[in-house]
């Protein structure tokens, strides 16, 4: 996967070589936790979270799948744990919904590292788009598009058949196409 | 109106398509290594002093106390309640000792 997999032979999943499992797979859990959390520094924590799992768990690592497998796992199920406690710790979440404060939670504000200068406003209205996928939509479009896994690889790291991966693709496109319409119409009148 | 739409919308969904990886902040191996020692140093009393800390398991504890606060006092409420009904339940002769036989009575019998 990613072509990190010849790097792991057997014997060399271990604690003594925690560092290269670092150095190897760090951008693609940086990478994955971005697209999620949507925050820079958030991402960094969740990464440093995901890398002490990984390593308190290294000894009960079975390798029924693949090492990138089984990290992108915790980092998806981390990330959206962060997310979720995020969205539980926003004091005043409820009265800015009831006295309608929705333009501030509605409006384009990051901008990926990653993104072409000349497309990074569409790019940040996309990312406000997948803030509002169900999460294993916006997972498994997020899989797709920034570390461009196949529908295979992210129906392993779901743990879901094929067709349901390919179902999931389908469904957060039209969702994305929907919200994106919704603003575009809202910002153009 | 609606042909402009239709064209940001497709604009938007590909405009993440070919991106660069974005990388973290240099010596990540360190805080990760300074992270899992924290996490070695801390003993059992504080893994129980963070999880009573948790907002949810504090309210929990509060709410439980203030029960049983209500149900002892309920009790102790309903316990006295009856006690007084018992009282007010005693007759009055009993009170008064109308029916005491004393020496007196048994040594005057009526002929």
């Amino acid at each position: 996967m990613n072509g990190h997999e010849s790097i792991f032979t057997e014997e060399q999943i271990s604690k003594e070589n925690f560092a290269d499992i670092v150095s190897a797979r760090q951008q693609m859990v940086y990478n994955t936790a971005l697209g999620i959390v949507q925050n820079e520094e958030d991402a960094e924590d969740v990464t440093q979270e995901v890398f002490v799992k990984v390593y308190e768990g290294l000894n009960d690592f079975r390798r029924e799948a693949s090492m990138a497998t089984w990290i992108y796992r915790i980092t998806i199920t981390t990330s959206l744990d962060f997310e979720k406690q995020k969205k539980r710790q926003k004091r005043g979440g409820l009265l800015k919904r009831v006295f309608g404060n929705k333009e501030a939670d509605e409006s384009p504000d990051f901008n990926h590292p990653g993104v072409a200068l000349d497309k990074k406003e569409d790019a940040a209205v996309l990312f406000l788009a997948i803030k509002k996928l169900p999460e294993k939509q916006k997972t498994a479009f997020l899989l797709h598009k920034i570390e461009s896994l196949t529908n295979n690889e992210i129906a392993e790291i779901l743990s879901i058949s094929l067709q349901a991966a390919e179902s999931l693709q389908v469904r957060a496109k039209n969702n994305l196409r929907k919200y994106l319409k919704e603003y575009y119409e809202k910002h153009f009148n | 109106m609606s042909d402009k739409i239709n064209k940001s919308v497709q604009r938007t969904l590909e405009s993440i398509d070919g991106m660069e990886k974005a990388a973290p902040k240099p010596f990540l191996l360190t805080r990760i290594n300074a992270a899992l020692n924290n996490g070695a140093n801390e003993t059992v009393w504080y893994k129980i002093a963070f999880y009573l800390k948790k907002p949810v398991v504090a309210t929990t504890a509060i709410m439980l106390v203030f029960l049983l606060n209500i149900i002892v006092i309920a009790k102790r409420n309903n316990s006295l309640e009856r006690e007084t009904v018992t009282k007010s339940l005693t007759p009055p002769k009993y009170d008064f000792a109308i029916n005491v036989s004393v020496m007196y009575d048994t040594e005057n019998q009526e002929p």
